[in-house]
């Protein structure tokens, strides 16, 4: 979905200094989440050989935190056009069609990120039973869906007036 | 109607460019608002999609492969093929077709082995007088061998999209042979063409040098058989193995190879958060399709339309073959299995095919799309490291397709092939 070989300037918006800076700190989170979740699983085959005594919370716990690492790390793919859609079929469009279609791509992932954001906050909303085995309550599945959807809406938009400034927005993670 | 809407919406946004995953939750998204039915159902299901403990082995590989990737295990295994197989007429093609094998079940990942293979040979085959289209068709054709090891996350996703008929430890045993098999037709095409186009021939260094470098790469290579070993004794669950093989991986390359720093590391890790975010949101969204095309039964329209063109297996896998080909060769490899698997795995199933033989199948085939354009990403990988065009590559691709079909086609119509191994391990009744 990106054209790498248009010659275009860094984008410097204010939108786009923001949005790096939140790429970059949702990225060290979800690095931080998946670190957790493999020290987690770790450490419940650990104490189920040699403590003798499985953990109930580790699996509950990391099945938690797998949902802020792959939403977090959506949103980043995003940015940073990690997703793999189809282009060849439109090389063939002359570019003025193909800059257009371009940019009403990445209405439609937006009109998808509104999804999520909106049908998270509802489920979140209805969600206040407490997950088995944590002392937390099930909304916190549904937060990731809410900021996930969030980001992955200021990504697009950043890059839709990137795309209009004839910009490039510069991935803060290669 | 509604299904007329899935499908049409779904192929529309698919040729549009939407990413993969994007374009399937929007179908369904559109298909349900055509229903009139509330959409928090839809995202309630992605949610509880995403969130099954045995999908944790997916980000699990893909990390371990990450660390294998960028913590320089590639050169040791590199050393070790080209003591092995150097001296044979055009022995670099050979070395990295050996190699490609070697790391692809270190990191069970097509694109991570043409990424770290390809980094390394490519350049070594330009300097030595190799062709470069040559170079990059070894190289991407032998790296995906990685989707069939047991380090393999596709193999893990193949398990959910068959929704509980096949186990992890089950298909684990089974992609070894397929592997092997498909490292000897590679090995077969490279040689063919070093010997048409004349490359030149080495000197064996001695077995001294051999056994040298084998222990040199060993470490690397002991995680397959740590998660061979841990999952067939049932010391570990499929997910426990892979978090196993991250913390090795994780030992290894900071303090015995020593190669790893924490700008590597957090270039791994970053790599392989965006690949789960990437992998996951397709899963949950697929979970959505799937969800959808249970209820517009879609698997038995297209089990009674195949039916309706012939009853006899040998036709229907052809069939199944070729539309499983088509539609890899639009979508990245997680797509088609978690699209396809419920589709035609009953079919397969219902013609005799082994679940178990069916996931190696739609490995192989994916396999092929990865190396076809439009969406060919290993080969588009392996293209960008040597700096040539994909046409380039695609005008001497056939001895190498030719090796890879010849697998696919053996894979589908001798089960032995993929059965014999979990059988003999008994994780295959029969």
């Amino acid at each position: 979905m990106e054209h790498k070989n248009r010659a275009a300037r860094p984008s410097q918006s204010g939108l786009s200094k923001f949005n790096a800076l939140l790429s970059r700190y949702a990225m060290y989170v979800a690095v931080f989440g998946l670190l957790c979740i493999v020290a987690m699983v770790v450490y419940q085959v650990f104490s189920r050989y040699v403590l003798n005594r499985p953990p109930t919370w580790a699996e509950s716990l990391a099945l938690v935190f797998i949902l802020y690492v792959t939403l977090f790390g959506a949103a980043a793919g995003v940015r940073d056009a990690g997703h793999i859609g189809m282009e060849s079929l439109l090389v063939l469009l002359p570019e003025k069609i193909r800059n257009q279609i371009e940019l009403l791509i990445h209405v439609l992932v937006i009109a998808f990120a509104a999804c999520m954001v909106y049908n998270g906050f509802v489920l979140g909303m209805q969600a206040n039973y407490k997950i088995p085995n944590l002392p937390l309550s099930e909304w916190v599945r549904y937060v990731p869906l809410v900021l996930g959807g969030i980001m992955i809406i200021l990504f697009s938009i950043e890059h839709i007036i990137a795309a209009i400034k004839d910009e490039q927005v510069i991935p803060s993670w290669h | 109607m509604a299904l007329t809407i899935l499908c049409l919406t779904f192929l529309l946004f698919l040729i549009l460019g939407v990413p993969v995953a994007f374009a399937i939750g929007l179908s369904a998204v559109c298909t349900i608002l055509y229903e009139g039915l509330p959409l928090a159902v839809l995202f309630q299901q992605m949610m509880s999609g995403m969130n099954i403990f045995s999908f944790l082995a997916i980000p699990f590989f893909v990390f371990s492969g990450e660390l294998m990737l960028h913590g320089g295990i590639a050169d040791k295994i590199v050393k070790f093929s080209e003591s092995l197989v150097g001296h044979v007429r055009g022995g670099l093609g050979l070395t990295n077709v050996v190699a490609c094998t070697i790391f692809g079940g270190v990191s069970g990942s097509p694109v991570a082995d043409v990424s770290a293979m390809g980094a390394v040979m490519i350049p070594l085959m330009k300097d030595k007088g190799y062709d470069v289209d040559y170079a990059v068709n070894v190289t991407t054709h032998a790296s995906l061998t990685g989707a069939l090891m047991p380090t393999s996350h596709n193999m893990i996703i193949y398990t959910l999209a068959a929704g509980g008929t096949v186990s992890a430890g089950a298909l684990i045993p089974a992609g070894i042979v397929p592997a092997i098999l498909l490292m000897v037709c590679c090995l077969i095409a490279a040689y063919y063409v070093a010997v048409k186009r004349g490359y030149p021939v080495g000197i064996f260094p001695g077995w001294n040098e051999v056994v040298r470098t084998f222990i040199a790469a060993l470490p690397g290579m002991l995680v397959v058989v740590i998660i061979l070993v841990g999952i067939l004794s049932g010391v570990f669950t499929a997910t426990e193995s892979a978090s196993v093989a991250v913390t090795y991986s994780i030992i290894l390359t900071f303090f015995l190879y020593r190669t790893m720093t924490w700008e590597k590391f957090m270039i791994a890790a970053a790599k392989a958060v965006k690949t789960t975010g990437v992998v996951l949101l397709l899963v949950g969204v697929s979970t959505m399709f799937q969800y959808l095309m249970g209820l517009y039964e879609v698997a038995e329209l297209m089990g009674s339309f195949l039916k309706g063109i012939s009853t006899n297996p040998i036709v229907i896998f052809l069939m199944i073959n070729i539309l499983l080909f088509l539609l890899g060769t639009f979508m990245d490899m997680a797509a088609t299995i978690l699209i396809c698997t419920p589709i035609f795995l009953p079919v397969a199933m219902e013609a005799g095919m082994h679940p178990v033989q069916f996931g190696i199948v739609i490995l192989l085939n994916c396999a092929l799309g990865l190396n076809t354009p439009p969406v060919g990403t290993t080969q588009f990988v392996g293209c960008a490291i040597a700096g040539i065009s994909v046409g380039q590559v695609m005008r001497t691709i056939l001895p190498f397709y030719t090796a890879l079909l010849a697998t696919l086609l053996l894979v589908t119509y001798v089960p032995a092939f993929s059965l014999t191994l979990p059988r003999l391990l008994g994780v295959v009744a029969g």
